[in-house]
């Protein structure tokens, strides 16, 4: 099936790239590397490049999401993952969703886009749910020069940086792209073009991605996005472009028509996208986490009504709120069962909270979050305004780091004898 | 990339990053310039706010000096606590024990002001003379009846945490020995709020809302009183609990009271500290007010908030404060203004704190413990944060960089606790951060005139109606006892430096050596001397001012500074690659007998062949002289050190001028007017760039500019050198020097300050270089005079009171009879038994009028305005509450001004200066009448 495939896939075949479409589905926010031209963190409707999304979806949402638009837009004929993040680093809401569109779109091509530093570790499973184009970023196989692209990349928990990290990364794509060809998957390798960094050294790239059996290359200029450490750097001149990409095609043949699309992209590659009539990814956003189920409300314990800072063994009213069109509004006030009857007290929490997707309050017990867990409940702990609690969970979105907890320190251990902690 | 010093490395950590804890709790890294002070600064923080009690700090002057009303802690009565009281100790005093002059120093301080009890600060010297404090102070208890509390403060005696848990133990001895009866049901402490701006009023009012009482507020507003009944409360609840948990643990262990640890700043922590105090009651009345409270303040502080926000949003700050507490809730403050924090560190956090920073943080922050200004000006370039929140020291770093600031420390004079801090916080950041002066700053075109939002114009003009009354019938803190009636004056006694006019010697010397180029100021003693004096001096000239310490600690003092003076001196050179590094001694280094030269030569031998910095070192004890002679002794060293080279060629223009303690600007214009009568000079010392920089330069370890050491070993090949100032050049100086080893030509006159003295810098400068001063000099001459001429009738017979150092009130004394103003009033800091001559000749017929003051504190010049009754005040700021008292303008000129803008700037040499401050004295005198005018008019 392998070249088979390339056919039907837009970015992959420049022949049929007016004819069908494609679509980015923005699941995966986590990234493992900071690669040095990107910035993730600003949207801009006006901006079209990789890393970029208006919204990010659950995988449910996502699914809602394809539907909406496959109905709309029958030429879609391709679904990738590309981001905001790294696929591979945020595996699990990837696999989550190219399960769920395998099972409702048996026969649409699933691709994936990663920096293959997770990569081999996953290409079973991308074998097992047929992906059948994988797309990896290789802009140095020297760690030398992919030091000076890539900041630290992060396998596990602690990061590596320069030299060590990009051998690293290195290391790691060749393992993974080597898994990728054997599970007779296509590869594209896409390839950044840094003016002073690596553009001498594009051919060594594209000789090395063709001994390992790519199939097809794609030579991209750098976007210097704003934010980024490379904000300020010039891009290749369109003479530059040209001429790698005509020596590197006399190694591996190339693609010449990427548009360098947004991680939320959908459409034909290229076309203007803007529809006013049509749903945005951003109003799926806005959806339940979990469309079609049966939780769409958020509980929460409050003392005053404003602020999160009830424990919920403390709380005797909880304020359960809906994500209403103009903010969040209260659905209704609710009686918590009484104290004092045990593991019952809990149960009954989780009928009365039934309709409710979790519950904010600002600390619970290991128990109680179990018994809530197995009904269903998740429990939600943070300190701080009700309002920013609502916008992080109904967007699907962590609760920020410093509202998670409060501060019990300063002064706790400290003996004061200036010798160290005692 | 950020560079940290080797052994600061595990000192420094990133969020979201490895496992390894946070090394703290250490002492501070020799040569680091650590933002750190010492053990006495701890003790002086928490006790300082008890109004009612004397403080007297036992020891030479400077700890007291840099001490003196510098924090916002208010009182609603008593202003005893404003007053920097100070033994003063003398070379004499600490070669013999200084015992017997805190005994009359106590005694002395107890019949004027009755105070209901007195601390006793023991400082770095009192820890080697071995001074029996206890005994003194239980003397002075038995025979005045009032309790004395000596306070365990030596500065080299670990760190500023220490100096919390002495103070602690020095509350303790008052604590318990009240009558509890009567204390209210639901009555609680409140330890760590120090009623800066009146925060602890604004705590208050919201306890007094909720039905709880406040027993004593132990470091805010505080009372002996009220902290002898504290043990009849129900609950401590610990703000800054760095510094009062050790208090609250023995307070627990003795009187059986539980503690909470909260915090007042932003709406998260304000509203959980009050809740956890009506929890701790379980009282449902007071549990229903707190939560109407809480619900009414948030209520109407949201929307004035998110005006803030809108412009806020995604901005990123730097946040580096004394404790780890206050800097969390400054995480989460921002983070309800919208803004992230990229950087955060403390002075004194601990291993936990900053673990739970680690965590609570997002990802990749920086987290950093006891940092420094290099350390701390990368931060800021490499996470390009638009804000920066500390104190003062780190005020100058923010600007030069060219960032936002917001001061979060113990000067701020703005209330930032409770709902409506949050809401001064806010409109802080906001104005700070979005200021368009940043946009010219960074070359950017755009202005965008700032907007006032509706809703918070609102809140603003509501709180302003609400706001915590401050006592406004002021007194001079020198006049008001501890129980608001006059003091109680003694006969004859005058042993204590009540708030003196002087600063101690290292101060001078650092003054001079950051005036040679690439000089770096190290002081050889405890790490509070060098964060004192940074901050006198930045809080004055607005600029960033390093100094390294060596950082003694105990143990260095018994075996000797060697090993520390190396390990500074080693960082320094790493860090800041100084051309010179000027070592000067302080009182703990001179009393344990460091022999400086010794450790220099030492030092030189083990680094032979290695390029190094020169280094010179001057004794500068602060139990001798005053700032002005060090300034002078510092100069002298340079000289003595550099100046060796033989003449070779010696040309008519080239002329060396030393100028003294003078403005930036006056330097300029010294320069300028030796360059209008012909002359190339050199001035030594040199700062008019290096601290008045231009803020183009960014924050560079050294700034630009400074007198050569290249031009110091030439000194012979001067035509001529001119030493201004008569006590300048009354102890050997660095011109005698020139003259005895080079046979130097030197001009020793006194300032050029008005038209005759000028007129002598001019002629003298002529008959060097052989030409006559350009027309554009004459030209300012001429407006002088034409100035001069205009106001006359404006200053003739005001009567003037007049105080600074010697040589600068002298100077300014001579102007003042050129334009018929008569000095009634001259006081000076310094004993060298000439002033009453100088004045003499620089003034003929001035001792005929004047009340002259050699060694005078601020009590003595009080007392002889009072007497004197002068129509204005010259000098520094810290005459200020003594101007305030008698009604009159202060005009602000001299060393230090912290009061108000642009003190580096203010010019007064030269026929320009001497025009400058005659308008100025003009200008004072005619507002005033103009105030005070029942018809408002508006044309003279």
């Amino acid at each position: 099936m392998e070249n088979m495939e390339i056919k039907n896939h837009p970015c992959f075949n420049a022949e049929i790239r007016k004819k069908y479409a494609r679509i980015h589905l923005p699941v995966a926010p986590a990234c493992n590397i900071q690669c040095r031209f990107c910035n993730r963190r600003y949207d801009c409707a006006n901006e079209s490049r990789p890393g970029v999304t208006s919204a990010v979806l659950s995988p449910q949402q996502a699914l809602s999401y394809l539907k909406y638009k496959h109905a709309k837009n029958p030429e879609i004929t391709v679904v990738g993952i590309a981001g905001p993040g790294d696929p591979m680093a945020d595996a699990e809401k990837t696999f989550e969703t190219l399960k769920l569109v395998r099972q409702s779109f048996p026969n649409i091509l699933l691709c994936v886009a990663t920096n293959g530093l997770a990569l081999a570790q996953n290409v079973d499973r991308l074998a097992e749910l047929k992906v059948s184009h994988v797309t990896v970023t290789v802009s140095a196989v020297d760690p030398d020069i992919g030091a000076k692209i890539c900041a630290w990349v992060r396998p596990d928990k602690k990061p590596f940086r320069g030299v060590e990290g990009a051998a690293m990364l290195w290391e790691r794509q060749q393992e993974g792209m080597k898994k990728i060809v054997e599970a007779g998957i296509t590869l594209k390798i896409n390839c950044i073009i840094i003016p002073g960094i690596n553009d001498g050294h594009i051919l060594e790239v594209a000789k090395t991605v063709k001994n390992i059996g790519a199939h097809i290359m794609n030579c991209t200029p750098l976007i210097p996005a704003a934010g980024s450490e490379f904000e300020n750097r010039e891009i290749p001149s369109p003479d530059i472009i040209h001429d790698i990409r005509a020596a590197a095609g006399e190694i591996i043949p190339q693609m010449a028509h990427c548009a360098q699309c947004r991680a939320d992209a959908c459409g034909i590659i290229g076309a203007q996208e803007l529809q006013k009539d049509m749903l945005t990814v951003e109003d799926f956003a806005k959806m339940p986490l979990r469309p079609g189920d049966d939780r769409p409300y958020v509980a929460v314990g409050t003392r005053e009504g404003i602020l999160v800072n009830q424990h919920l063994g403390e709380v005797d009213k909880f304020i359960v709120f809906r994500n209403g069109g103009h903010g969040f509004e209260i659905e209704s006030i609710r009686n918590a069962p009484p104290p004092g009857t045990g593991v019952k007290r809990w149960l009954d929490m989780a009928d009365i909270l039934s309709d409710c997707r979790t519950v904010l309050v600002s600390g619970i017990g290991p128990s109680p979050r179990k018994i809530l867990l197995e009904k269903g409940l998740a429990v939600t702990e943070m300190e701080g305004l009700v309002e920013e609690g609502l916008k992080a969970v109904f967007s699907g979105n962590e609760i920020p780091a410093v509202m998670r907890r409060r501060f019990m320190g300063c002064g706790g251990a400290c003996g004061g004898s200036g010798q160290g902690c005692q | 990339m950020i560079e940290v010093l080797k052994e600061r490395k595990n000192q420094v950590g990133r969020s979201g990053e490895g496992t390894g804890d946070i090394a703290c709790s250490r002492p501070s890294a020799a040569g680091s310039v650590s933002q750190r002070a010492c053990v006495f600064c701890g003790s002086r923080v928490v006790l300082y706010p008890i109004a009612d009690a004397v403080h007297l700090v036992h020891g030479p002057v400077g700890c007291a000096a840099y001490t003196w009303d510098i924090r916002g802690s208010v009182s609603s009565g008593p202003q005893l606590h404003r007053n920097s009281f100070s033994t003063d100790l003398q070379e004499q005093e600490v070669i013999r024990g200084g015992e017997k002059k805190l005994y009359s120093c106590l005694i002395e301080l107890i019949n004027r002001y009755k105070p209901k009890a007195a601390f006793v600060y023991s400082t770095c010297i009192i820890g080697v003379i071995g001074d029996d404090v206890e005994a003194v102070c239980r003397k002075v208890a038995a025979e005045s009846g009032v309790t004395v509390i000596p306070v365990h403060s030596e500065g080299f005696k670990g760190t500023k945490k220490d100096g919390y848990s002495a103070a602690c133990d020095a509350l303790m001895k008052l604590i318990g020995t009240g009558d509890i009866k009567g204390l209210p049901g639901f009555g609680i402490n409140l330890l760590g709020e120090f009623n800066l701006a009146g925060e602890t009023w604004i705590i208050r009012k919201y306890l007094e809302r909720m039905g709880v009482s406040v027993v004593a507020a132990i470091t805010g507003d505080g009372r002996v009183d009220d902290i002898r009944r504290a043990h009849g409360a129900k609950l401590n609840v610990v703000q800054c609990s760095g510094s009062m948990t050790p208090l609250a643990k023995r307070m627990e262990a003795e009187y059986g009271i539980p503690f909470i640890r909260v915090s007042y700043f932003g709406i998260e922590d304000m509203s959980a500290a009050l809740y956890d105090i009506a929890d701790f009651f379980g009282d449902v009345g007071i549990s229903t007010r707190t939560r109407d409270l809480v619900k009414e303040e948030i209520t109407r502080l949201l929307p004035a908030l998110a005006e803030f926000r809108k412009r806020l949003e995604g901005r990123r700050a730097a946040v580096y404060v004394g404790g780890a507490f206050k800097a969390f809730s400054l995480v989460r403050a921002l983070r309800s203004l919208g803004m992230r924090t990229a950087v955060v560190g403390s002075q004194t956090g601990n291993t936990e704190d900053y673990r739970q920073l680690k965590e609570i943080c997002d990802a990749g922050t920086i987290i950093v413990d006891d940092s420094n200004p290099l350390e701390l000006s990368s931060f800021i370039r490499e996470t390009d944060v638009d804000l920066f929140i500390g104190g003062v020291k780190e005020r100058p770093i923010a600007y030069k960089l060219g960032i936002g600031f917001c001061d979060h420390n113990h000067e701020r004079k703005i209330p930032l606790a409770g709902f409506e801090g949050m809401f001064n916080f806010a409109r802080e950041v906001h104005a700070t951060v979005t200021s368009p002066v940043w946009n010219a700053i960074r070359g950017k075109e755009t202005i965008c005139v700032p907007l006032p939002g509706v809703k918070s114009s609102e809140y603003l003009e509501n709180l302003e109606k609400k706001r915590p009354e401050i006592p406004d019938d002021w007194k001079n803190p020198l006049h008001n006892a501890a129980d608001g009636t006059p003091e109680t004056p003694t006969e004859n006694s005058n042993h204590t430096a009540r708030n003196s006019c002087k600063l101690c010697a290292p101060l001078g010397a650092c003054l001079a050596f950051r005036g040679i180029e690439r000089g770096m100021p190290f002081l050889h003693g405890s790490q509070g001397c060098a964060t004192y004096i940074r901050r006198y001096v930045i809080s004055h000239f607005r600029e960033p001012f390093d100094i390294a310490s060596s950082s003694l600690a105990e143990a260095d003092t018994i075996f000797g500074g060697m090993n520390n003076f190396a390990k500074g001196i080693d960082n320094v050179r790493m860090k800041y690659e100084p051309a010179l590094i000027g070592v000067a001694t302080t009182c703990l280094s001179e009393t344990i007998g460091e022999n400086v030269g010794m450790l220099i030569k030492g030092y030189l031998a083990k680094h032979d062949g290695e390029k190094l910095p020169a280094l010179v070192n001057v004794s500068t004890p602060s139990y001798k002289d005053t700032h002005a002679e060090g300034f002078h002794s510092a100069v002298r060293a340079a000289v003595d050190a550099f100046a060796t080279e033989p003449p070779a060629t010696i040309k008519n223009e080239n002329l060396l001028i030393l100028p003294g303690i003078v403005s930036p600007s006056d330097l300029r214009e010294l320069r300028e007017i030796a360059v209008f009568c012909g002359a190339r000079p050199t001035l030594l010392p040199d700062y008019s760039e290096t601290l008045d920089a231009p803020l183009a330069d960014g924050c560079v370890p050294l700034s630009k500019g400074g007198t050569s050491i290249e031009a110091i070993r030439h000194a012979s090949e001067f035509a001529a050198v001119i030493q201004l100032g008569p006590g300048a050049a009354s102890r050997k100086s660095a011109s005698d020097i020139l003259e005895e080893r080079h046979g130097s030509r030197v001009f020793r006159i006194g300032w050029p300050l008005g038209l005759r003295a000028t007129d002598e810098f001019v002629r003298a400068i002529e008959s060097v270089t052989g030409s006559s001063a350009a027309t554009g000099l004459m030209a300012e001459r001429g407006r002088l005079l034409d100035a001069m001429a205009d106001g006359h009738k404006y200053t003739f017979g005001l009567k003037a009171a007049v105080y600074g150092e010697e040589d600068l009130v002298v100077a300014v004394c001579g102007f003042l009879a050129e334009i018929g103003v008569r000095p009634v009033l001259c006081a000076t800091g310094s004993k060298s038994g000439r002033f009453a001559g100088w004045l003499e000749n620089t003034a003929a017929g001035i001792s005929g009028g004047a009340e002259i003051i050699e060694g005078a504190d601020f009590a003595n010049i009080s007392e002889a305005a009072l007497k004197a009754r002068p129509d204005i005040m010259i000098g520094h700021s810290k005459g200020y509450s003594t101007a305030r008292e008698l009604g009159i303008p202060l005009i602000r000129i001299g060393f230090p001004v912290h009061d108000r803008f642009g003190a580096g700037r203010k010019l007064i040499l030269g026929y320009r200066g001497a025009m400058d401050l005659f308008d100025r004295i003009v200008n004072a005198v005619l507002e005033k009448r103009q105030d005070a005018s029942k018809t408002g008019y508006s044309y003279l």
